[in-house]
């Protein structure tokens, strides 16, 4: 019955010092012409070198313990990192993932070997990962999933497909939910477990799938009896559930859900405010950002004090990429510009791009649907 | 103030508030309010306030907001008592409104100074015994104590049925000590608008999260085909976007004004806070209305309380275009800066 109240914080004294750093790598990024700055980056841009030189810098992992290469910084610090690169519209997809659910999951349920196998790699940026968890039948019913691991020597047998899975074609493992257990209608969330599966693994097949935009970002993985060892199962066999819900509750906190198409209103800027709508426009946008992100740091304060803010959290998911989305057709209908896929890095580019990559946003990670039944959920008490 | 301080001081107001009359004045609450010390929270103890910060004052607005109060904390606490320190004196004793005085004549003579004009809108002026006006004198700004007890008033309401009067001075005389010429920065109405806009909005934000209360409430009760209606995906729909609606207005009053205690001259998140809650005040007050249904639309219940408020409250102290085309201009970006570098600072 209460409402899911948030209050506004601040970020600590030490997080300015942090962010002009990263400021000041990200400006010689762009004068060298690393990269040119395109809306949902973490999705769209793929870039290893890039990623490589981010996690020199220390800034991938940051809040892992120091034993692993981390920072042991609090996660305001990754919340700095992860959102003047997003701002900034630079390539960070290929550690994304890693850095931010697949490392803390690992880092939460993994064996210390497992941390000691992974962690380090993730934290240097060489490491990427994969989600391997939506299926052909199972989307938002994520309990569906029918990809089965089967008890053999050693380890287990998996067969079964997953889809959607960004960028799995260069990954290097996928953290996969699996079912080690006959599916039981009347405990649905049982018999479930994770399993990190090495995608240079006999028996992996990647199969590309377009996305309207012609890209390819997302896979197919076909697994025909891949052989995962003991030592590879994460956490507890038949944990896989709880498991799971604790990475979504990294997946809808952060500063991906409300900046994926920022770098449009940053390069659109100069043309709104030569009308009185689109100055009108570029205040509103402006406002619903500055109060979302505050509601973002928010949420990574009561992260930080131990608390879980999953109803919080889809609410700034839902309202977050609902932003996300109406930013483009905001900006599309006050510009008088022609989004042109072909014209990268200018307006009509990044407006294009930001136009084929929006359906996207209010489905990733828990439709809005899903996260709005979460949330009426916990505050209508049914 | 910690988040049990915060939580004690709000229901410490809660409790001031008591029973409430319906009427579109709550005097007697203003009393108790006065009485534990909250009516000017954010003003200088020089000038007759507690000296907390507007982090605090907002504390206190969002609890008065919920409870659709009728009270002028707005105009006591962030306009008038905001205006008395700057020209170094103390609130008067006494009902307090405020209001811009662009157009009155201030004019001096042997025994003091003579106002003259009209006031548009003076919220409860009707109640008031004096308004605190900014104004000219000579080449200056100058902050006026008028007091209203002569003052012929042509009624107004807001759509809430709080007084909005007009208040017409006719050389009313007002004594030297209470005509305070400004020697500072310059200080426009626009200032002094932007103070009532964000208090406005803080007590939206608040009216948003009544609105929020009854209709929680309200689905999880109310049963038709034998279920409640929160157990029906519709309407779950709705109480989400309410409940994401309430919870960002009120992190925005909040943001703001911590961000203006950090840095009084950076006015530009108290206007960001007011775009973005007076934005989502229609939304919240139609979804408390369309979930509540025929009688959330009667007198009898206190749903419209808050709704009719909302709907008041976003159009004071400059509308919506008005606030956005003012910020707009500001984030033009003619300075040379990023978008992003004013956003995260």
């Amino acid at each position: 019955m209460n409402l899911p109240l948030l209050h506004a914080g601040t970020l600590p004294a030490g997080c300015a010092d942090l962010r002009d750093q990263v400021r000041d790598f990200l400006a010689g990024e762009l004068e060298a012409g690393s990269f040119v700055p395109r809306c949902d980056s973490w999705l769209t841009g793929f870039d290893a070198q890039f990623s490589r030189r981010v996690g020199e810098r220390g800034w991938i992992g940051v809040t892992f313990p120091t034993q692993y290469g981390g920072a042991g910084a609090d996660p305001f610090a990754r919340f700095v990192i992860a959102e003047e690169l997003l701002a900034a519209g630079a390539p960070v997809a290929a550690h994304w993932i890693a850095d931010r659910q697949s490392g803390p999951s690992i880092l939460r349920f993994g064996t210390e070997e497992q941390r000691q196998r992974y962690l380090p790699g993730i934290i240097r940026g060489e490491l990427f990962f994969a989600i391997g968890m939506s299926e052909p039948d199972a989307g938002s019913d994520l309990a569906a999933v029918r990809t089965r691991a089967e008890r053999v020597d050693g380890g287990w047998l998996v067969n079964g497909t997953k889809v959607w899975t960004s960028h799995a074609h260069h990954a290097h493992h996928m953290l996969t939910l699996v079912r080690t257990s006959p599916a039981d209608a009347t405990r649905r969330h049982a018999g479930l477990s994770q399993v990190i599966i090495d995608l240079a693994s006999p028996g992996v097949r990647c199969n590309p799938i377009r996305l309207i935009s012609g890209a390819h970002h997302f896979n197919e993985v076909v697994l025909d009896g891949v052989f995962v060892a003991d030592d590879q199962v994460l956490g507890s066999v038949g944990e896989g559930w709880t498991q799971v819900t604790h990475e979504l509750a990294y997946e809808r906190s952060g500063p991906e859900r409300i900046l994926s198409t920022f770098p449009l209103l940053e390069a659109a800027r100069t043309a709104l405010a030569s009308t009185m709508e689109g100055r009108r426009l570029l205040a509103r946008l402006t406002a619903e950002l500055w109060t979302l992100r505050a509601m973002s740091i928010a949420v990574t304060a009561e992260l930080q004090a131990g608390h879980t803010p999953n109803v919080e959290a889809a609410t700034v998911k839902d309202l977050g990429t609902r932003f996300e989305r109406d930013l483009v057709h905001a900006v599309a209908g006050a510009l008088g510009v022609e989004p042109d896929p072909e014209a990268g890095g200018t307006l009509p580019g990044i407006l294009a791009g930001a136009l084929l990559q929006a359906p996207g946003f209010t489905l990733r990670g828990g439709t809005n649907e899903i996260l709005r039944g979460i949330v009426a959920k916990a505050v209508a008490g049914v | 103030m910690n988040a049990e301080e915060r939580q004690a001081l709000h229901d410490a107001v809660v409790a001031a508030c008591g029973g409430l009359d319906s009427a579109g004045w709550h005097g007697q609450a203003w009393k108790a309010l006065d009485q534990i010390g909250v009516t000017s929270l954010s003003v200088s103890e020089a000038a007759g306030g507690a000296g907390a910060d507007l982090r605090t004052a907002t504390v206190v607005m969002l609890a008065l907001g919920s409870l659709g109060m009728s009270v002028p904390v707005v105009e006591t606490g962030l306009m008038a008592g905001w205006l008395m320190e700057r020209a170094r004196a103390r609130l008067p004793d006494g009902i307090v409104t405020a209001a811009v005085g662009d157009g009155l004549q201030v004019t001096s003579d042997d025994d003091g100074w003579m106002v003259s004009g009209t006031l548009s809108r003076v919220p409860w002026a009707r109640h008031a015994d004096y308004a605190v006006v900014l104004s000219h004198a000579g080449a200056g700004p100058c902050v006026a104590v008028v007091p209203l007890a002569g003052a012929e008033l042509r009624r107004g309401a807001n759509v809430a049925g709080e007084p909005r009067d007009d208040v017409v001075l006719s050389s009313v005389a007002v004594p030297s000590a209470d005509v305070h010429v400004l020697d500072g920065p310059e200080l426009g109405a626009v200032d002094l608008l932007r103070r009532g806009a964000f208090g406005r909005s803080v007590l939206m934000a608040g009216a948003a999260q009544g609105v929020y209360a009854y209709t929680a409430r309200y689905a999880g009760e109310r049963r038709q085909f034998g279920k409640p209606l929160a157990a029906m995906q519709a309407v779950q729909q709705q109480l989400a976007e309410l409940a994401g609606e309430a919870s960002a207005m009120t992190v925005a009053a909040e943001a703001a004004a911590t961000a203006a205690d950090l840095d009084p001259a950076e006015s530009w998140a108290l206007d960001a806070a007011r775009i973005r809650i007076a934005g989502a005040a229609g939304a919240v007050a139609a979804i408390g209305h369309q979930v509540l249904g025929a009688i959330g639309f009667t007198d009898e219940h206190p749903l419209h309380r808050l709704t009719t408020r909302l709907w008041a409250w976003r159009e004071e102290y400059g509308n919506h275009a008005i606030w956005s085309e003012r910020l707009g201009s500001v984030l033009a970006g003619k300075d040379g800066s990023t978008l992003w570098r004013r956003i995260a600072r």
